[in-house]
């Protein structure tokens, strides 16, 4: 079973300034009797959301009115001052898609090194099947990535990131290719990544796009849920 | 088309799909958390000998340059004839640089890592476990300086190798402790990196690495109250002089406990680490 439910959550991001970083003064300011705690904000209020297998939930909402962090904390890197998180399932966050690339070893290198990352075994098949799915030539896969253009760059990243279905997909932003050629092939295969998950959640600004995706959309305003509806109809799409 | 919500429920180590390829996770934990720091690791020494003709041996090349220059001057400094100093200075030396480098460095480690701990939620003391494996791979290249020089020089034995092992034993888990802390605490705090610098610099000075331990005779207390004395006791007396020093050991297995204590600590509190970086 895959299911994610969050009861009465709090999360308080911490500001640190140049001060709170300092351990300097805070030790001057413990031998002076006064601790001060940085100051925090609440990115999360007392926050309930239940996600079962099957949803697609769309998140959308202004800047800082706390969607990335929402998918962070589902994937358990934020820690919760108060409530209450339980997921159930392998959750994959990827939130960002040029993460953990070392650009002075070979493409074929970083293949193995991301998949690694995300916890899969590079097999040589799968090593070999997300080379062939980039299109690029051959002779490329054992140059460093500093030589790739940034086009390139995208295609490889793009096909290691889709390379695998996860149980739970955290997404911020659809991810897609700007590139002719390659882009339906790549809209092809996120489809199919997300299909074949048993939980996506997305934030985006995009609301065509999440209409078009999932099946729920919430609307965040100030780390608290305004509207939460059920997507009417489905275009189904392949 | 979309999937129809969830038919399969089972949680399957091979999960296959029609057209993406066929995937085999490791099962999460820690031991494969260990592989993935392994990893990292690995491919940062790749990345050294990444654009060296030479490859693995530029590592090595340096540290000989430098055990063989400073080696035949501090010889002279504290009149000790090459030969017996040699073998000393090497092996002391790229063991140091262990505990400093491996320490030194955890100071930034997580600094370049804010993506994968925020973007990918990977566990912030993997990094400090790459950062050591990383300097335990370039002792393994370093180590061939010392091995070489007691091959033609001597000054050991086999039973003085075997006697060195608990002994290094310990000193690797202290530096692993110690880098857990001081790396920890100089991400929370930034100021603690330049002072976790000079510290290690001081330390190096101020032990008997780049000079014998005779040179201070008289006055041993500079001795007693220094911990790297110690820790580098505890391998180097058996490997050295086949003596098993035991008042070190207890020492240094002190050092060890509070510092591993320090070092849970500092785990527990890496789960704030993504608010840091």
């Amino acid at each position: 079973m895959t299911q994610i439910s969050l009861t009465k959550v709090t999360l308080d991001y911490p500001i640190y300034d140049l001060h709170d970083k300092s351990l300097k003064r805070l030790l001057l300011s413990v031998a002076g009797g006064s601790v001060q705690k940085a100051p925090v904000i609440r990115a999360l209020h007392d926050f309930d959301l239940e996600i079962k297998s099957g949803e697609r939930i769309g998140l959308y909402g202004p800047n800082g009115s706390g969607k990335t962090t929402l998918l962070r904390t589902i994937a358990g890197i934020f820690p919760i001052a108060r409530g209450n998180i339980s997921v159930i399932g392998q959750v994959t966050p990827l939130l960002g898609l040029a993460i953990g690339a070392n650009m002075e070893i070979s493409a074929d290198d970083n293949i193995r090194l991301l998949l690694r990352v995300d916890g899969i075994v590079p097999t040589k098949e799968l090593v070999d099947e997300i080379w062939s799915f980039t299109e690029l030539e051959d002779q490329m896969r054992h140059m460093p990535l500093r030589t790739f253009s940034s086009g390139m760059l995208m295609r490889v990243l793009f096909s290691v990131s889709t390379a695998f279905s996860p149980e739970i997909i955290l997404l911020d932003e659809w991810l897609s290719v700007v590139d002719e050629t390659f882009s339906t092939k790549a809209e092809r295969r996120m489809q199919e990544l997300v299909s074949r998950s048993k939980i996506l959640v997305i934030a985006s600004h995009n609301m065509d796009m999440l209409k078009r995706v999932c099946t729920r959309i919430i609307r965040l305003e100030k780390g608290q849920i305004r509207s939460d509806t059920a997507v009417a109809s489905q275009v189904i799409e392949n | 088309m979309y999937a129809e919500p969830d038919s399969r429920e089972a949680v399957i180590a091979v999960i296959e799909v029609a057209s993406l390829p066929r995937v085999k996770r490791s099962p999460p934990g820690l031991l494969n958390n260990l592989k993935l720091a392994y990893f990292l690791a690995w491919y940062d020494v790749r990345h050294r000998y990444a654009r060296s003709v030479i490859g693995p041996f530029w590592i090595t090349l340096q540290t000989a340059i430098f055990v063989g220059c400073i080696g035949f001057v501090f010889s002279a400094i504290s009149n000790v004839s090459v030969q017996d100093f040699l073998p000393y200075f090497a092996v002391s030396f790229v063991m140091w640089n262990l505990m400093a480098g491996a320490t030194n460095n955890a100071t930034t480690t997580l600094l370049g890592a804010g993506g994968f701990i925020k973007d990918r939620g990977i566990a912030a003391y993997i990094f400090y476990v790459q950062c050591f494996f990383r300097h335990v791979l370039f002792l393994a290249h370093n180590i061939v300086v010392p091995i070489a020089l007691f091959v033609f020089l001597g000054g050991t034995s086999i039973l003085g190798i075997v006697a060195a092992i608990p002994g290094i034993i310990i000193f690797m888990l202290v530096t692993m402790c110690l880098s857990l802390v001081a790396g920890t605490l100089a991400t929370r705090y930034r100021d603690v990196q330049p002072l976790v610098e000079s510290l290690m610099n001081l330390a190096f000075l101020a032990s008997p690495i780049m000079w014998k331990p005779h040179l201070v005779v008289g006055r041993e207390y500079l001795l007693d109250f220094n911990p790297v004395v110690h820790l580098l006791a505890i391998w180097r007396e058996p490997l050295l002089n086949g003596v098993m020093p035991w008042q070190s050991f207890a020492i240094s297995l002190a050092i060890l406990a509070v510092l591993a204590l320090m070092a849970s600590f500092a785990v527990s509190r890496l789960k704030n680490a993504a608010f840091w970086v």
